[in-house]
């Protein structure tokens, strides 16, 4: 496998950046989580609705408290099997179109699809590639990224940039202009990979995988970092990416999902917040277009990653996750397909190649 | 919720919405309006935020909704609705860039589609420290606003300057108000281009921070 000098990129495996459905949406109910210490604060055992207004449930309005979310998501189940949330969530077995590279690779017998960390395997297309093996020096960023980004976006490349600037400017590493660099190129090969023009949001999410590499993950190759990248964007950014008779239709579809979700675990809150007219769009947005990135500091978002909570223990992040994963989502070359959206003039092959390798 | 009406100091609320297009500084404005502050690291604003402010007019008070909204096309569409109960419209240009201000046209349409005649509109010009790159000459600014029937200010979110003017103009305006409050339009506009004859004109830009 390529960029096998990458395996200790993540501490653990994070389901949400293997490109698939998370582990707990998909088994059945009888079937044990993988993660077996998330379940002591299931609190499934009482019908829905019913039950009083439980302790975990402010946590849904305070991101910085951080609460297993398994119960979410297996809560989430029940709701799938009972209402139209199970159509969002069948839709994302039908998500693994010609975007996910996983679905290109064998399965490894005998473990389950996030057994092997996505950025283990870079992607397909980067196979394809001669990617050279894990190096630390991968000075391609440097290359300017507007030699490939020109073409692909000439209106919102303004906004891109704009973005940019003023991403995670509080950080050192983003202070630097190769960092910056490398954030613009990263945006520019994901838009332009999958045919969709950038949307503010996506500056946030790719920033936390340039950081990675930046800091924790220097001596890992940029290829594997993408990947990294990659997988989870191609996995979100679809909310905030639709087709062109409403950009915000799955993002809507999210909102609905929040919503029941909150009323499930929350009515008291989700009362109040109604009869105040705060309707989930006014308070998770950001939540939802940049998956946490936005809202957190960087090192908590990082800690939620190496706990394992930005995917599962997070109450909210798991409510995002969810609501995020199981709205109907069309891989995003169809997206962009009815988007009437151009490909830029780059062929795919060379835009992976500028990112993946060392010239 | 209750009106009572009564009482002299009944709290009136109206919400403002802020439009504009990426990176003008709509919420570097309202941040210096709120905590009178101002840093380089804000980041885009995703879909919407919202903030809230008592303000302290003569005869009385007000709560100001802040609706601060995310500037890219793209996120257009969610924005109608936010307009449609407002009572005022602030959208602002960057001094520094033609194109945020050619593009104030779409959005002051945006909001008489959506508001008609019922709805305050105020051209706000910002960056309005950085002469050197300015694209936007006030004349030009003011000749808009003009134009299209809206109140208009330059402020510089960086510098503090006029950013409390701005929120007395849009007070002084709202409707309800006496006309001893109306005084609001009286009130100073620092003029931010120092390229003009009078000499007082900086230490009154500095002087607005307040």
């Amino acid at each position: 496998m390529q960029g096998m000098g990458s395996v200790a990129l993540l501490p653990h495996e994070c389901s949400a950046l293997n490109g698939d459905v998370p582990v707990p949406i998909r088994q059945p109910h009888n079937e044990p989580a993988p993660d077996d210490e998330a379940d002591d604060i299931l609190f499934t055992a009482e019908p829905p609705r019913e039950q009083g207004v439980n302790s975990d449930a402010l946590a849904l309005v305070s991101p910085n408290r951080v609460v297993s979310g398994a119960a979410l998501m297996k809560d989430t189940e029940e709701l799938a099997s009972t209402s139209e949330t199970a159509e969002y969530l069948d839709g994302t077995a039908a998500r693994h179109g010609p975007l996910a590279p996983t679905s290109q690779q064998p399965q490894q017998p005998g473990r389950p699809e996030n057994a092997s960390p996505a950025f283990m395997n870079c992607s397909a297309d980067e196979a394809e590639l001669d990617v050279p093996p894990a190096n630390a020096d991968d000075s391609t960023l440097d290359q300017s990224p507007t030699a490939t980004c020109a073409a692909l976006m000439s209106d919102t490349f303004a906004v891109l940039e704009q973005d940019v600037m003023r991403t995670r400017r509080g950080l050192a590493a983003f202070e630097r202009p190769a960092t910056r660099a490398r954030l613009t190129l990263w945006l520019c090969a994901f838009c332009d990979e999958h045919g969709v023009p950038y949307m503010q949001g996506m500056n946030e999410i790719a920033a936390v995988f340039v950081y990675l590499h930046e800091t924790l993950h220097a001596d890992a190759t940029t290829c594997a970092c993408y990947a990294m990248y990659k997988r989870f964007a191609e996995r979100y950014v679809p909310l905030a990416v639709d087709p062109a008779e409403d950009p915000f239709g799955r993002l809507k579809q999210a909102f609905r999902l929040f919503n029941d979700l909150l009323w499930f675990h929350d009515p008291e809150v989700a009362s109040r917040l109604e009869r105040y007219q705060l309707s989930t769009d006014m308070y998770a947005t950001a939540w939802l277009v940049t998956v946490f990135a936005r809202n957190l500091a960087m090192e908590a978002v990082l800690a939620g990653e190496r706990s394992g909570s930005l995917c599962e223990g997070h109450a909210i992040g798991a409510g995002v996750a969810i609501a995020a994963a199981s709205t109907r989502a069309l891989p995003l070359s169809e997206t962009a397909a009815q988007n009437g959206y151009v490909r830029s003039a780059v062929p795919r092959r060379q835009q992976a190649t500028s990112i993946c390798t060392r010239s | 919720m209750s009106s009572q009406a009564g009482a002299a100091a009944a709290l009136s609320k109206y919400k403002l919405v802020f439009l504009g297009d990426q990176a003008v500084g709509k919420t570097s404005i309202i941040t210096r309006f709120m905590y009178d502050k101002f840093d380089n690291s804000y980041q885009a604003t995703i879909g919407i935020d919202f903030l809230s402010k008592t303000m302290y007019l003569e005869d009385r008070t007000v709560r100001l909704q802040l609706w601060d909204t995310a500037g890219q096309e793209r996120f257009r569409s969610l924005i109608p609705s936010y307009i449609r109960d407002s009572s005022v419209a602030v959208v602002v240009y960057d001094v520094t860039s033609r194109r945020s201000f050619l593009n104030t046209t779409k959005w002051i349409e945006e909001v008489r589609n959506e508001r008609g005649n019922e709805v305050i509109i105020v051209l706000v010009g910002n960056k309005g420290d950085q002469s050197d790159k300015r694209q936007v000459s006030t004349e030009e600014g003011e000749a808009k606003a003009k134009e299209l029937d809206v109140l208009f200010i330059e402020t510089s979110a960086r510098t503090g300057a006029n950013v409390k003017a701005l929120f007395r103009k849009i007070a002084a305006a709202l409707p309800g108000v006496s006309s001893a409050t109306n005084r609001g339009n009286e009130l100073i506009d620092v003029k931010l281009t120092p390229q003009e004859p009078s000499a007082s004109q900086p230490q009154q830009a500095s002087s607005c921070l307040c």
